[in-house]
């Protein structure tokens, strides 16, 4: 077999990180790079219930991630869930950068479900749209 | 993608950090045999799927990790992805972990072309994926889907078997398109005539019918039937003990021949 000098195209940020960003005006973002499983579902879980437990909206931003199972996926609704029961908005932002993070999001029909935005501004936006409605 | 069988195995401590182990080795290996992107993705959300499973469900969460096994082999535009464990075998659970959304067997089965799980009788579970080739430009992947009939259709071994099958199907059929009881019973009489054929006059061991709503008609094609053998049919379609040819009871009834075979088509009305 052929030895390939490089897999740059395929050098993916293996560890999955979690980053918590104020917004401001009572939006709390969490934003995920990487590759995310059940591995790294605490450190998520943790980081989107410090953003819900600031008692405002929440975004997650998943332009960065480069891969999200299903158990982030249940992750996410629950957070959802969560915003919701105290009234606050949620949004995930998407730039459709990665294959499997655009492709689980597809099949699994959460694109539309959750929503997911192609921007952290659309995002924003919108859940600014949400709370002034 | 190499025309020789490529194989990756591994071995792994069911442990929730070795599945990232388990991607960067898939990615290696698509790397290895030119694998496309929307490829490579779907195998890293299988494995990562069925590993997860075996990781929550399969080994006691107080016991010691148990030993999980993947596969990958790619041969003939196809990669078969193989994820064995030798844990409490695959239950159903009445009670799932707070979170859990179920979505990954679904997820998987959404993904792969085709995939089983079997439970191997020296215990534990595994689950084979197999999964279409991409290219790298991402031609050539995903899953070939047969195209929908226009309506329904059906196929029924030949004989005594196919008459309530066909009778039954075509009197709902005609339920729907609003036909009245009358017209019903001729549809159910039409069944009676395709389902006394002659077997031999079929090309195929069974009586293949397709049924759709054509205007506020419903138009019935049978067959496929060997050459001569749809009009021998419509010959022997006298109506027991009624004296009235099937073309009296139908508008419109005529003998099809194309690629497909020959075939018989009849339209009624309400």
């Amino acid at each position: 077999m052929e030895v390939r000098p490089s897999y740059a195209a395929r050098d993916v940020e293996v560890v999955g990180e979690v980053r918590n960003e104020d917004a401001g005006d009572r939006v709390g973002v969490v934003v995920l790079t990487g590759e995310h499983d059940l591995g790294t579902v605490p450190r998520v879980k943790e980081g989107l219930a410090g953003a819900t437990a600031a008692g405002g909206a929440v975004v997650v931003d998943l332009c960065e991630a480069t891969f999200v199972d299903s158990s982030i996926l249940g992750a996410l609704l629950e957070a959802r869930r969560t915003a919701a029961e105290s009234g606050h908005g949620f949004a995930v932002a998407f730039s459709g950068g990665a294959e499997p993070v655009r492709r689980v999001l597809e099949v699994t029909g959460l694109a539309e479900e959750l929503p997911v935005h192609p921007s952290r501004e659309a995002a924003l936006a919108a859940l600014g749209a949400q709370e002034t409605s | 993608m190499t025309a020789e069988a490529t194989e990756l195995r591994l071995g792994l401590a069911a442990r929730a950090e070795n599945l990232a182990l388990v991607r960067q080795a898939l990615a290696g290996f698509a790397d290895a045999v030119a694998l496309g992107d929307g490829t490579l993705a779907d195998l890293k959300q299988i494995a990562t799927e069925a590993c997860m499973n075996s990781v929550v469900h399969a080994y006691p969460a107080d016991g010691e990790a148990g030993r999980i096994d993947v596969t990958a082999i790619a041969s003939n535009g196809v990669v078969e992805l193989r994820v064995r464990d030798w844990g409490l075998g695959f239950r159903p659970r009445p009670a799932e972990p707070e979170g859990s959304l179920r979505l990954g067997l679904p997820l998987i089965a959404t993904v792969a072309d085709s995939f089983e799980i079997a439970s191997p009788a020296d215990g534990g579970t595994l689950l084979v994926a197999r999964v279409r080739v991409a290219d790298a430009e991402g031609n050539g992947g995903g899953k070939p889907r047969p195209s929908p009939p226009r309506e329904a259709e059906l196929a029924i071994t030949a004989g005594t078997s196919a008459r309530p099958v066909i009778a039954r199907v075509l009197a709902i059929a005609a339920t729907r398109a609003g036909f009245s009881l009358e017209r019903m019973s001729d549809g159910v009489l039409l069944g009676d005539a395709i389902a006394a054929g002659d077997a031999s006059d079929f090309a195929e061991s069974s009586v293949g019918l397709s049924i759709e709503e054509c205007g506020p008609n419903l138009c019935v094609r049978v067959g496929p039937f060997i050459e001569g053998g749809a009009k021998r049919m419509l010959d022997r379609m006298e109506l027991p003990g009624l004296g009235v040819s099937i073309t009296k009871l139908a508008n419109r009834v005529e003998v099809e021949s194309d690629a497909a075979g020959e075939h018989l088509a009849i339209e009624f009305s309400p």
